[in-house]
């Protein structure tokens, strides 16, 4: 049932929930559309919460787990059939039982945190124990794993209700997934993380959990109007997760909010003896640092870098997100940040792009990952897939030595804009495209190159907030908010501050 | 000068010949061409930056005497 509890309004719950309650500052429409027929006039429906207001609504027992799970076990099957999000839809008596299990210890007083009764999709190359792991690969057709990823034993713990496996680019970077952007049905969501994108923004689970090696959580949350969180590299445990490139991997969530992907990350992060590359931090308590009262200045005290004029980050071909990011800026202004002018060193000679980094990087640790699949049946691998393993696997040594020097030289250079910044951010270039064989017409201008991977090669925080609609497609547009590694509350701070006087985060696709 | 597709493909096929590879596991010259221009790049990064400030500075060997059991000493 998609109604909320008696007495609940939707608006003034919002009013209470949001910590800096700062007048926005750019006027945007409040919902794109209706968005969808169980609609009530006062109060949206329950799959369209984020999860920190779901979460309340929860814990003050005025909705049930078993309610928000009926919601969007609903709304799927409303409208699955035309986004394709999931792999592997749990069943509905699988969600309804986790959903009761969360009711039983909240009535009997055990609540477990936010993320109980809260229906969460995972990208299907994370294992779950006993259940279809396939990873949109023919190599691993019915690949059923015998334990739990970490990330998915910590969810579980936590409450969190699994509602099923959801679509991949194979294996994170090879053919395409079948998923369609709810916001367009005949545009893609990007990758690779496309289930757990579009899937969170039709409303079929509140968050999906997904991984990014070179933009795989930020590209599809940006192209679906989400907000997609990229961790400190080390910050969520791998384990239990089909790796590309270990040196770059990273979990995280696909959300509504900054602070939903606070709230997960709270719960999925700390150090794991399973996977080496963890940080030594047992765990992290991010969501509270952004609820804190901070009055009407939440920003005051940050530094926030913006890219110059002719810097590689303004390289954006496409108007609108320039104007959605300069009108961005001056609400982050508003709140007190002090902004800076930055021109960053992106490219030092004799580099022409920072895929001379990262191929031979990722190329060289999915080739040795697959290296006995690849010897017995590398024809099980698509096409496109298999270009990177071969290459990996025809390098000589050295490329990758020297990549990963290189890598760590070149980070010292470009991460030094942080001496005199807190947190830096820029606009997106990435526009929903359309899917093949259709194109969208030229842009004015090209591309200076990916947005996304510098901060993985850095292992950066870096977080994908939506920053309005652009005016041809109507699609959504982005800028990403990125700091040091470690500096995670930092970006949040200010992504968190932005939401809180902005409602670009709360459009919703009309289906 | 960058390495060409076509002369990416020719230094695949050999190395794929040498190593008795089938032609589902050789990369395609796109490809393999963006790598190997990638791992010019970064020699060329590393090379300007210099070696005393490389973060892997090569290792220095340093000789130990070993003594074993039914040997004379000699240093490995």
């Amino acid at each position: 049932m998609d109604t909320m509890a008696d007495g609940i309004s939707r608006a003034s719950f919002l009013i209470g929930a949001v910590g800096a309650g700062v007048a926005a500052a750019v006027p945007v429409t409040a919902a794109a559309a209706p968005a969808a027929a169980r609609t009530q006039t006062a109060d949206g429906p329950l799959y369209d919460l984020e999860i920190s207001e779901a979460a309340d609504l929860i814990r003050r027992r005025k909705i049930t787990a078993v309610q928000l799970a009926e919601s969007v076990l609903e709304r799927a099957a409303q409208v699955e059939e035309r986004v394709i999000a999931y792999a592997l839809a749990y069943s509905a008596d699988d969600v309804l039982a986790q959903a009761r299990a969360a009711d039983k210890l909240l009535r009997r007083g055990t609540y477990l945190g936010p993320l109980q009764g809260i229906p969460v999709g995972l990208k299907d190359i994370i294992f779950t124990k006993g259940i279809l792991t396939e990873a949109n690969s023919k190599f691993f057709r019915g690949f059923k794993p015998t334990f739990d990823a970490t990330c998915v034993a910590r969810l579980k713990a936590a409450g969190a209700v699994i509602v099923g496996k959801t679509q991949t680019v194979e294996l994170a970077s090879g053919d395409p997934a079948p998923t369609n952007n709810p916001w367009n049905l005949a545009r893609t969501p990007g990758g690779s993380s496309s289930g757990s994108g579009a899937g969170t923004a039709a409303g079929e689970f509140l968050a999906g959990i997904g991984s990014d090696t070179r933009g795989s959580i930020r590209i599809p949350s940006a192209n679906c109007g989400i907000t997609g969180y990229r961790t400190t590299y080390g910050m969520v445990s791998k384990h239990g997760v089909f790796p590309l490139s270990y040196t770059i991997d990273d979990v995280g969530p696909l959300a509504r909010s900054a602070l939903d992907a606070a709230l997960l990350v709270d719960v999925m992060a700390g150090q794991d003896p399973e996977d080496p590359t963890t940080r030594p931090v047992q765990r992290y308590e991010l969501a509270a640092a952004l609820t804190r009262d901070r009055g009407k200045r939440p920003l005051h005290g940050i530094r926030v870098g913006v890219p110059a004029a002719g810097d590689y980050f303004r390289g954006v071909p496409n108007d609108d997100e320039l104007a959605a990011f300069d009108e961005a800026v001056k609400v982050i202004a508003s709140l007190g940040a002090e902004v800076v002018k930055v021109r960053t060193n992106t490219l030092p000679k004799p580099f022409t792009t920072l895929n001379s980094i990262s191929t031979p990087i990722v190329n060289a640790e999915v080739g040795a990952f697959q290296y006995q699949n690849w010897k017995a049946r590398a024809e099980d691998f698509t096409a496109q897939y298999r270009r990177q393993v071969n290459t990996g696997n025809l390098l000589p040594a050295n490329a990758y030595v020297d990549a990963q020097r290189a890598r760590a030289l070149w980070m010292r250079g470009f991460l030094a804009m942080f001496d005199d910044i807190d947190v830096f951010i820029h606009p997106g270039d990435e526009i929903a495209t359309l899917k093949p064989p259709a194109t969208d017409p030229a842009r004015p201008r090209p591309s200076s190159g990916s947005k996304f991977g510098a901060w993985s090669l850095t292992g950066s925080p870096s977080i994908a907030v939506p920053t309005g609609l652009s005016g041809a497609e109507r699609m959504p547009l982005h800028m990403l908010v990125n700091a040091l590694p470690g500096d995670d509350e930092l970006a949040l701070r200010v992504a968190h501050a932005f939401q809180g006087a902005t409602k670009h985060h709360k459009l919703r696709p009309a289906l | 000068m960058p390495i060409t597709s076509d002369e990416a493909t020719a230094i695949a096929e050999g190395i794929g010949r040498a190593r008795g590879l089938r032609p589902g596991q050789l990369p395609d010259g796109v490809q393999f061409a963006e790598a190997l221009n990638g791992m010019e790049e970064c020699a060329g990064f590393i090379e300007q930056v210099g070696q005393p400030q490389a973060p892997f500075p090569l290792t220095k060997y340093v000789p130990v005497p070993v003594v074993e059991a039914n040997g004379g000493g000699h240093h490995g």
